[in-house]
């Protein structure tokens, strides 16, 4: 067993250039695996934090009925109940009560469909990061009466600026079309260009007083720890049985399903590297059995057994995944931990990403299991691709030893 | 000295007054208790040009209904306001949908009015202060010209319109609508005086928005108005949506 | 004693169109102890006549009785096995495991037979020594001669001490020193251990040397005779 061991090791350094053109595959091809699933789990995981952080949180409460035309009516009924009941629960790191209505602005050059979400500021900057997104003005530190927070993109449509009046206009709980006169306190800019356009913040003061409801429709918590989503959404469940309870992936199911769609285009890109790399190596080994055939068949003629014969083939294989893998492994690992503290600029495509919601500097993050996984696939893999070339070495005969050049 | 100042302010009180009255007198002029009104619309955009037709009934501030009848595209569609709701009906796929407030101040039919434009009640007696700047000729003939600031919490987004009133017939013959910072957004001519009902009112109002697009413009003319015709609350009705011709 | 013993022995190639008997009916035993040659010239048979003995090839028909065993009733891991334990090997080239070493190669062979480490270290240094390459026990086969590396072959093939040696052309490729040497050292192996060798070859230095030479043309013995 050991002979055969060493004897398949010291056979791979006989043609060292193309062991070593193998070798490097097979570490190309951990690498690659790797860092492409560093770097889309990277987008993902961005793309995920940032939507938590700056809209969706981890949890919300609402009416059930709500989210069905955003009928003002559906308010949540005992929101000081709620409030009380989530102000207790440890795990909740912060939370926020919300009014919410979709509705019009008007200035007087245009007018747009917006979510007019109604906060109380301080709160707010503590579940959501949209007050580290003004970019022009402030968010409600003045207090103004009649205040609101618009988008950067809806500011360029709407063609108004800091202090500039606009008129938000909606329905209240009776059905009653109301509007309101606004000043613009601040201007703020997140990485997607949509959600700028389409929502506008406001004092919960000042939707209540206009629209004459004392109403909220929307609580949102942040968790300290996200791994106890489920443990808290159970407890919130039970307990609140009369609302709506959504996670983030509830209330994002896109986030949820992009994390499907780039599992399946992962586990795609994996099963294209991995072809890639059995073939090589098939055709590596193919050509180190033909080379071989008059040696092995002489192995064969004095007694060598045709499971060894095997065996050294599928040995010899091996051991080449055996130092590429490590070293492909070691190279992921740099890799991946270098750019995780510094990022990858992407700054030309920047335009294309923000529209889709990225941001331009990715942060590649890998999952520790990962290098297992892959390397268990890629072992796996070589294993399966050194069977073909051990079963043409079976085929040899022992004549081929005998035959004159 | 003192007399003078509370002359000064007692005259303003009183032109205050006056421009407040000379509104509440164009506006009762101008609008009946119910009427139908038969309207062509042009809107002109550097572009393109669209032309439509529609019939529209109301009856005081609460009930209207709008059918369009031309184009033939957008034949037979109804829009119905209905105290604060709108209903719009669309025949080609026999639905009626509620209209969300999303939707009503949107351009309507990509025409310079709104759809808030046709369902909001005047407010332009409560939501503003008038002021009268004097007297004015405006298609030779004499008219007051009216300054109206919204008020502090009015849901306006003008910063002021200058208004011109034809002292004769009190309708009005131009209106200016600035931004807070004095700039001239849209322009509003009314003109081609006719005879309706016994009642002299342009015919002719056009939407220039100035700022923004000097060369489009909308131009709605009327082609007949009825004042006060018989109709009642039943008339605006979702199943009417569906009859009315 | 008969060691092999080869009754009707008939090889035929098949290919697409045409079938080329390359052995026709031959019978021949072979005794415990002979030094025997079979010769002829090239595509008469002799190396297939040698596959056939050596359990190597597939009969067309009749049948090789090895020690009382039939080698037609053995699948081919009985075969391979059946060779490893009863006859030694040495081939005109090819002979060696490169990347092994002189003893490792001598070793290699008793390793598969299962024989324990020690034994295998003490028995390939004895036979190293026997073909007078003490010296060279840590070679690697490219470090050796081609006479050197056939005697590590002879050495290597008596290592499992088999009951006969089957030697192809195992001087084709040396010169006279050289082929000398190695045929004194068979020669003697024979004389003291009694080893049977059986060679297929052409090389008149070998003929010479063998005690009976088998004439093959045509895949027929036309001459039997001893030296």
């Amino acid at each position: 067993m050991f002979t055969i061991i060493k004897i398949a090791f010291l056979n791979i350094w006989r043609t060292p250039l193309r062991s070593s053109v193998v070798i490097f595959s097979i570490a190309l091809g951990i690498w690659a695996g790797l860092f492409v699933i560093a770097f889309c789990y990277g987008i993902n995981y961005q793309r995920t934090s940032d939507t938590i952080n700056s809209s969706i949180s981890h949890l919300q409460i609402h009416n059930p009925k709500f989210k069905k035309d955003y009928n003002n009516k559906f308010n949540l009924k005992e929101h000081d109940k709620i409030v009380k009941f989530v102000n207790e629960i440890k795990q909740i790191k912060s939370f926020c009560k919300r009014t919410l209505s979709l509705g019009m602005i008007s200035s007087t050059i245009n007018s747009n469909g917006v979510k007019i979400i109604g906060i109380e500021p301080r709160k707010e900057s503590l579940v959501t990061s949209i007050s580290k997104k003004v970019i022009e003005g402030d968010f409600f530190e003045k207090k103004k009466k009649n205040s609101v927070l618009i988008g950067d993109a809806l500011a360029k449509r709407l063609n108004v600026k800091l202090k500039s009046k606009v008129v938000v206009t909606f329905q209240n709980s009776n059905n009653e079309i109301i509007s309101g006169a606004f000043r613009i306190c601040g201007i703020f800019k997140t990485q997607y260009t949509k959600y700028d356009e389409q929502n506008i913040f406001l004092l919960s003061e000042d939707f209540q007083r206009i629209s004459n409801d004392n109403s909220f429709h929307e609580i949102a918590i942040l968790l300290t720890d996200i791994n106890e989503l489920n443990l808290i959404e159970n407890k919130l469940k039970i307990n609140l049985n009369e609302y709506l309870i959504e996670n983030w992936k509830n209330l994002a199911p896109e986030l949820a399903y992009a994390d499907q769609v780039m599992e399946t285009w992962l586990f795609l890109i994996m099963v294209i590297i991995m072809l890639a790399l059995i073939f090589g190596i098939i055709n590596t080994m193919l050509m180190a059995v033909f080379e071989r055939r008059r040696e092995l068949g002489m192995l064969m003629a004095i007694g060598m057994n045709k499971f060894k014969i095997f065996t050294l083939i599928l040995y010899e294989t091996f051991i080449l995944s055996l130092i590429g893998g490590p070293f492909g492994m070691i190279l992921a690992y740099v890799t991946i931990y270098l750019t995780s503290k510094n990022g990858i600029n992407l700054s030309i495509f920047k335009n294309g990403l923000e529209s889709v919601g990225l941001s331009s500097t990715i942060y590649p993050k890998i999952d520790d299991n990962y290098y297992i996984y892959i390397t268990l696939l890629v072992l796996v893999f070589t294993l399966f691709s050194s069977i073909f070339p051990s079963k043409k070495a079976l085929k040899l005969k022992p004549t081929e030893a005998i035959k004159t050049i | 000295m003192k007399k003078i100042i509370i002359l000064i302010f007692l005259s303003f009180d009183l032109n205050a007054q006056n421009a407040y009255e000379i509104i509440e007198k164009s506006q009762n002029y101008t609008i009946g208790n119910s009427q139908k009104v038969d309207i062509s619309i042009t809107i002109n955009r550097p572009k393109w040009e669209r032309k439509m037709s529609l019939k529209a009934w109301s009856l005081g501030t609460n009930y209207s209904l709008i059918l369009i009848t031309a184009p033939s595209r957008d034949r037979g569609t109804v829009f119905l306001k209905k105290e604060n709701e709108i209903w719009n009906w669309q025949p080609k796929i026999e639905r009626i949908i509620k209209l969300p407030p999303s939707m009503m101040m949107q351009s309507w039919m990509g025409s310079d009015f709104t759809n808030d434009d046709l369902i909001r009640e005047s407010s332009i007696l409560d939501d503003y202060s008038h002021f009268l700047l004097g007297d004015t000729l405006i298609d030779n003939s004499s008219c007051f010209k009216i300054k109206l600031i919204p008020k502090d919490d009015a849901p306006v987004v003008w910063g002021k319109i200058i208004t011109f009133i034809d002292k004769s017939f009190y309708f009005q013959r131009r209106s200016e609508f600035y931004d807070e910072e004095g700039e001239l957004i849209n322009i509003m001519k009314l003109s081609e005086i006719k005879l309706f009902n016994n009642k002299k009112l342009p015919s002719k109002i056009t939407v220039i928005p100035i700022y923004e697009n000097p060369d489009s413009k909308t131009t709605l003319i009327y082609n007949n108005i009825d004042f006060n015709i018989n109709i009642n609350s039943n008339f605006f009705s979702k199943q009417n949506m569906k009859r009315i011709k | 004693m008969k060691i092999i013993s080869a009754k009707n022995l008939v090889k035929i190639y098949n290919s697409s169109n045409l079938s080329f008997k390359a052995i026709d009916e031959i019978n021949l035993d072979i005794e415990k102890g002979e030094f025997s040659a079979i010769v002829g010239p090239s595509g008469s048979g002799k190396t297939t006549l040698l596959n056939m003995i050596g359990g190597l090839d597939k009969l067309t028909s009749g049948e090789v009785i090895i020690n009382n065993v039939k080698l037609n009733n053995l699948n081919e891991n009985e075969l391979i096995d059946f060779r490893l334990n009863n006859i030694g090997f040495i081939f005109q080239a090819y002979n060696l495991i490169p990347v092994l070493t002189a003893i490792e190669n001598v070793e290699f062979i008793m390793l598969l037979q299962g024989i324990n480490h020690l034994t295998r270290k003490e028995r390939s240094i004895e036979l190293l020594k026997y073909v007078g390459l003490e010296n060279k026990i840590n070679s690697r086969p490219n470090q050796l001669s081609g006479g050197q590396q056939q005697r590590v072959a002879v050495a290597r093939a008596l290592a499992s001490k088999p009951s006969f040696i089957l030697a192809d052309e195992p001087t084709a490729n040396l010169d006279s020193k050289s082929t000398n040497k190695l045929l004194d050292l068979m020669a003697k192996m024979n004389k003291e251990q009694n080893i049977t060798f059986l060679f297929s070859t052409h090389d008149q230095r070998v003929i010479n040397r063998a005690k009976r030479i088998i004439t093959i043309e045509d895949g027929k013995i036309i001459s039997d005779e001893k030296n």
